[in-house]
Order: structure tokens, then sequence, then C-alpha cells
């Protein structure tokens, strides 16, 4: 313990000496507060390129421009800037916070109507935080976060009870960096993100109790979760990618969502994966979105009213898990090579027809590219892990699949796709794939011959 | 030296033995079935063209090789070879070993020849398995056959005759293969819920076909699937420690086995 205070000790020694002597190199840092001080309303400050420290304080409609290469480190412990105003522009800075486990975030946006544009973020914990502002802009800001993982085991919870308290204060006693979110929104509405991109951190986009707000064409990518939506009503989704994040988008006590053209992929590695989630959410709508290559593609799980509609879901260890829901329509989906399909149980109530699934061995009698036989969902799998999740190393084992039969045969599962789609040549052409395999055909070859001697050369030899 | 000529003779036998060739003529056309299957999807890393590959082969493979090398241990006493055998100076366990070796063999051969068609006829037809599939799989059935094959010596030693042999493999096959999950999760529910997965994790380890394909999926990165019970294991496994203790284990499985045929083969 006594050993830990020391080199937290002399870390922050090592941390405020370089600081404090480019401080005193330096005076920019603090003519640029004053030159934001003496400047009138409406004024445009062109700030030339070069280092500035903050903390930065924005009290009135300005509009910022770095004119070239800006950098504003920050050696205080207040946020490195804050708007606190309307109307304000801030273009191509670059923020570099080394703080770590604070609560304020790099940028904090307080006001409404603010644009924020090229601006990066390189942070230890939150990169721009709007709290109770309206109607801003942010585009093209990155936030990028420095906090490296401390070991796989580190974010493999996935306790709804936990995060559901995060926006509490964290200990602030341990030395070891907590991650922030990248974008972190709270009671603000009407908000407009575009082409974002956030890398490595908690939350990427993080929205609670918000509403109306847009989030189109940003990218988050190695984070806890890429999007994550709690308590919000009338957000938009639009043409976003997650791509290896724990959990692709995360939807929780959400309601009039609209989650359309994104993109989630490769979210496999943790034993938690999505691409998306949803949880408690109503009346909201996925359409049309790319779910690929994730540990379960879309699950649902207490949600009413939910249409899922268009979506492609590929080469998923699991396309869909749908558990304690009602009243849900899934529509004209793609399922492509997961190696299981769906799995669904307590949501007899959904409706689901009208699907493509590759596995199902359908069977069209009247040629109207609809199977006569339906797509049955099993619900063996779902309950039997519910109950005892260690089960869960049976997954896909050859006797499992064999006892999943045995439950299923003949009984007819509740929830099922009467009307499944039978493949045409659109689905086909999609789900071809051709892979050159003279690679394979030389070893091909090699094992054939080989053999072949070795069975001649065996029987011949005396 | 024992070793090395029981072997030879024991490829020279198991080529010579007709079962030999409608295994092989079976496990080319299971083989070809597989590349057809392949050949409408997509086979990178763990999807469902490679899990239902996986499971076909835990089906056929481990039977296979049941069948196949603890009949020739049983014709040895059959047909009295044992008998001639046991008129020279050599130990039992040379002599299993050397059967062991050679069985192998043949089987990998056997193996070979069906994923070599099927590597050519890919490359003939023009939708063919990726390089890494094919080896991936290769490697994946020689670890079965391998480990498979350590209990086919127990089987071969424990029986008098082909019928025992026989009745013998297809149980333990429904047991390790088919039955296994049931079982397991009806035994399983007379204990305390804290017991069930150390218990779960332990009995893993007895089942061959079960910590190969285990570890196979996760090789294949789908480890993610089995959830955040096996967490820590799946990461291990993972990790350049997971392989030299899977080929540990491997050979753990096969000495033991070996060593408890010899014991018994020995009795009798």
């Amino acid at each position: 313990m006594a050993l830990r205070q020391l080199l937290s000790a002399s870390l922050a020694i090592a941390l405020v000496m370089p600081a404090a002597l480019t401080a005193l190199a330096e005076e920019s840092a603090d003519s640029l507060q004053a030159q934001i001080d003496r400047a009138a309303s409406g004024e445009t400050i062109t700030i030339p390129e070069g280092k500035y420290e903050g903390p930065i304080r924005i009290t009135k409609p300005l509009k910022l421009v770095a004119d070239g290469d800006v950098k504003l480190t920050n050696p205080s412990e207040e946020a490195a800037l804050i708007i606190a105003a309307d109307d304000v522009t801030l273009q191509g800075i670059t923020v570099v916070d080394r703080r770590i486990n604070s609560e304020d975030a790099s940028i904090i946006v307080k006001g409404n109507r603010n644009l924020l544009e090229k601006v990066t973020v390189d942070t230890m914990g939150t990169g721009v935080q709007l709290r109770g502002a309206n109607s801003n802009t942010l585009h093209k800001v990155f936030v990028i976060g420095k906090v490296k993982d401390r070991g796989s085991t580190s974010d493999a919870g996935h306790d709804h009870s936990a995060h559901l308290s995060k926006s509490q204060s964290k200990p602030k006693v341990t030395v070891q960096a907590q991650k922030g979110n990248g974008i972190d929104l709270y009671d603000s509405n009407d908000n407009r993100l575009t082409d974002n991109q956030v890398t490595n951190v908690f939350d990427g986009i993080y929205l609670e109790k918000s509403s109306g707000n847009q989030l189109e064409q940003n990218w988050v990518e190695k984070s806890r979760y890429g999007y994550h939506l709690m308590g919000t009503t009338n957000t938009t989704l639009k043409n976003n990618t997650g791509s290896e994040n724990v959990t692709g988008a995360m939807l929780m006590e959400t309601s009039e969502a609209t989650v359309i053209g994104n993109q989630f992929l490769k979210q496999q590695k943790n034993p938690n994966s999505q691409g998306i989630l949803l949880y408690d959410v109503q009346n909201s709508l996925i359409t049309d979105n790319r779910i690929e290559g994730n540990r379960v593609g879309l699950y649902l799980e207490r949600s009413t009213g939910i249409t899922v509609k268009g979506n492609q879901l590929a080469l998923n260890f699991v396309g869909m898990q749908l558990t304690s829901s009602s009243q849900n329509t899934w529509t004209n989906n793609q399922f492509i090579s997961n190696v299981i399909a769906a799995q669904a149980q307590d949501s007899a109530t959904d409706n689901i027809n009208g699907n493509y699934w590759d596995n199902l061995l359908g069977l069209d009698v009247d040629g109207d590219h609809i199977s006569d036989l339906p797509y049955e969902m099993n619900p063996f799998y779902l309950g039997l892990t519910d109950a005892v999740p260690a089960y869960q190393l049976f997954f896909q084992s050859p006797g499992f699949v064999f006892l999943e039969n045995l439950f299923t045969n003949g009984a007819g599962s509740p929830i099922r796709d009467n009307s499944p789609l039978m493949p045409t040549s659109a689905v086909l052409a999609a789900d071809a794939q051709t892979t050159s395999g003279w690679g394979a055909g030389i070893l091909g070859l090699i094992l054939l011959l080989g053999s072949c001697t070795f069975i001649y050369v065996g029987v011949k030899k005396s | 030296m024992h070793i090395n000529l029981i072997a030879k003779r024991e490829v020279k036998v198991g080529f010579r033995n007709p079962w030999a060739y409608s295994f092989m003529a079976l496990f080319s056309l299971f083989s070809l079935g597989l590349l057809v299957i392949q050949s409408q999807s997509y086979m990178k890393g763990y999807t469902y063209t490679t899990g239902t590959m996986l499971n076909l082969i835990l089906y056929l493979l481990p039977l296979m090789t049941m069948l196949l090398s603890s009949f020739s241990l049983t014709a040895e006493k059959e047909e009295g070879s044992w008998q001639l055998l046991s008129t020279y100076a050599m130990t039992t366990s040379s002599f299993l070993i050397g059967k062991y070796v050679g069985q192998a063999l043949v089987l990998i051969a056997i193996v070979s020849f069906g994923y070599g068609i099927s590597g050519v006829a890919g490359l003939l037809l023009g939708k063919s398995f990726a390089f890494s599939t094919l080896l991936f799989l290769l490697v994946f059935s020689i670890c079965l056959i391998l480990l498979f094959l350590g209990i086919a010596m127990l089987i071969g030693a424990l029986c008098r005759n082909r019928w025992q042999a026989l009745t013998m493999g297809v149980s333990i096959w429904f047991f390790y293969i088919l039955a296994w999950p049931t079982l397991l999760i009806s035994l399983l529910s007379f204990v305390p819920y804290t017991w069930i997965k150390p218990l779960l994790q332990i009995v893993t380890f007895f089942n061959p076909a079960e910590f190969v394909r285990v570890y196979s999926v996760t090789r294949l990165g789908g480890g993610a699937i089995f959830g955040p019970e096996y967490y820590k294991w799946i990461y291990w496994i993972d990790s350049a420690l997971g392989d030299v203790c899977f080929v540990a284990l491997c050979l753990l499985w096969i000495s033991a086995t070996l060593f408890i045929a010899t014991r018994a083969w020995e009795r009798r």
C-alpha cells in the first residue's frame, strides 16, 4: 500500500514537472484565454499554429478556427475546454488530455447550437461531454482513448445493474486509469453527430436521458459498447459502423429509436458480445443493417413493438436470440451462414414471418418462393443455459444437437417462421463466395500422392 | 526394434484388410460431401459450415477408428497370431505401441486420401476448400484418430473377439459422441448448483471428442460462444501455452489408454 502511494506520488511529480516547465516557457495559453475574453460576441478568432494550454473557457458566441496544427494540452485538473455558451464554432483543434479518472471530459459543451468540427481529442478519460446541451453539431470529431487494456479479463462482466448506475461517481483512489466514453450526452436533445470516429474507449457514443438525437456515419471501434442508448427517445442511428467492440449497439430502456443502415461487424471476442442488443426497448425500428461476424448478431430481451426488417445477419455464431419479448415483427431478414441462425424462448406473440434462413430445408410446392415448411426456433438451448450457464460448453456439440432434436421433433415450436423465403438468385449471389483453391489443390495432390505411395509401399514390402 | 517390426507388419496387414478400403471409400465420399457443403457457403473462422463439418467428422471418425483398430487387435487373438508372437522375446507394451503406430499410419493414410481427393476435386471443379481449412480439418482429424486409437487399443485388449469389440466400440461411441450432454445434464441435476461447472470442466478432460471440439472451436475464433463461464479457460486455450498444454493433454491421454491396455492385455 505504501509502495503504491509512493509510486503514485512520484508519478504525479513526473507528470507535473515537465508541464510546469512548459507553462513557464509559453505564455500563449494565457493569451489564448485572454484573447477569448477580450473578443466581442460573434467574433472569429484564428488560432495560429502552435501549442497551447488549457483550461480554456468559452462563455460567449465565438468562432475559433485553428490555422494549422493547433494543440491544446491540459496541465490542470479541470476540463481542457469548456463551452458554456450558445452558437460557438470550434474548428480544427487537437486536444491532448492526460488527466486520469476525472469526472469531467476533455471537452464539455453546456450550450446550444454549437458546432465542433474536425476536432481531435486524445484522452485518458471521456472525450466530449454534452450536458443539458441541445441542437449542437459534432462533425468529424475524433476521439482516441489512450488507456491501455489491463488484460483480457477486464470488461468481461456484463451486468445490467452495474451500468445502470454508471453515471454515478467512480472511485478516484485507484491509480489505474479507467476508460471514459468517447462522446457522452446527458440530458441533451436534438443534437447531430456525424462522421465522428471513436477508438478504444469505454462506450463510443453514450446517450442518456436524451431525445431526438441523430447519429449518422459515425465509426466506433475497439471499445466496450459502440453506441449506448440509455433511456432515450427518438434517437436515430443511421449508417454508423461498430467494429470489434464488446457490443456494437446497446439500446436500453429506450423507445422510438430508428436503427437503419448500420454495420456491426466482428463483435465476437468477448463472451458477452453482441452486434445489437435491445433490452427493454419499445416501438423501435431496426432495418437494413448489416450484422456480420458477431458472437450474437441481434439480441432482444423484454422488448415490444420492434420492427426488425431487411437486415442481413451473416457469419455470426448465433444470428439472433430472442427472449421474453412480445409483439415484435421480424420480416425480410436474411440469415446466412450463422452457426445457429436463431434461438428464441418466451416470445410467442412475436410475428416472425417471411425471412430467409439459409439452413432451412425448404419446400416450395406452389412456386411462390415461400417455403411450405416452417422454420422453427428451438427454445431448448436458451432455456437450459438460462438455468445453468455452464452448459454453454455444449454449444453445437454433436450430442447436444442430437438431444435438441429429440426435444423438438413433432412437438412444434411455438416460435417459428411460417412462411420462410426460398433462396432466390439475389440471395444466392450474395451467398456465393469463391476462393482460389490452388493452395488446397496442391495440398490435396500431395496428400493423395503421399497416401497412395504409402499404401503401395506398405502393402508391397515384405 | 520390435515396435518398428510390429508397426511395419501392421501397416501391411492393415492395407490388405478390405475394411480399410471400404472405410477409405466412405471417408472419401464424406470428404467430397463436405466440399459440396462448403462450396455453398463461407469458410473463414467459425461459421455454420465449419461447425457442421466439425460435427460430421466427430460423428464418423471416432467410430471408424475404434472399429477398425480394435478389430485388428482382436483378430490377433482370434487368428492365433498373438500366441505365435508371444513365443518371441517381446514385451506386451512394445507389441501394443507397434500396433498403435501401425494403425495410426493406416488411418492417417485413409484420411489423407479422402481429403486429398476432395482437394484435387475442388481444384478441378473450381470450387475448392481454402488451404487453411483443408489443413485445419486434416489436423483436427488426425487429433481425433490418435486419441480414439488409444481407446481402440483398450477395447481390443479387453475384448475376446470382433463381436465384443463391435459392441463395446459402438457403446463407447454412443456414450462419448451422442449421449454425452444428455447423460451429463441429467446426472449433474443431482449435484449442488455450484458443483456443476467444475464437474463439467473436469469430465470434459475425460472425453477426447469434447476437448478436441472445444479446442478447435476456440482456435477457429469461436471461443466466446461458450459464454462468460469459460472466459478464462478460452482465453488461456487461445494463448501459446494453450497449444503446448493441448498437445500434453493428448499425449497424456494416449499414454494412459495404452498403459491400461497393456495391463489389460497382460491379464488375459
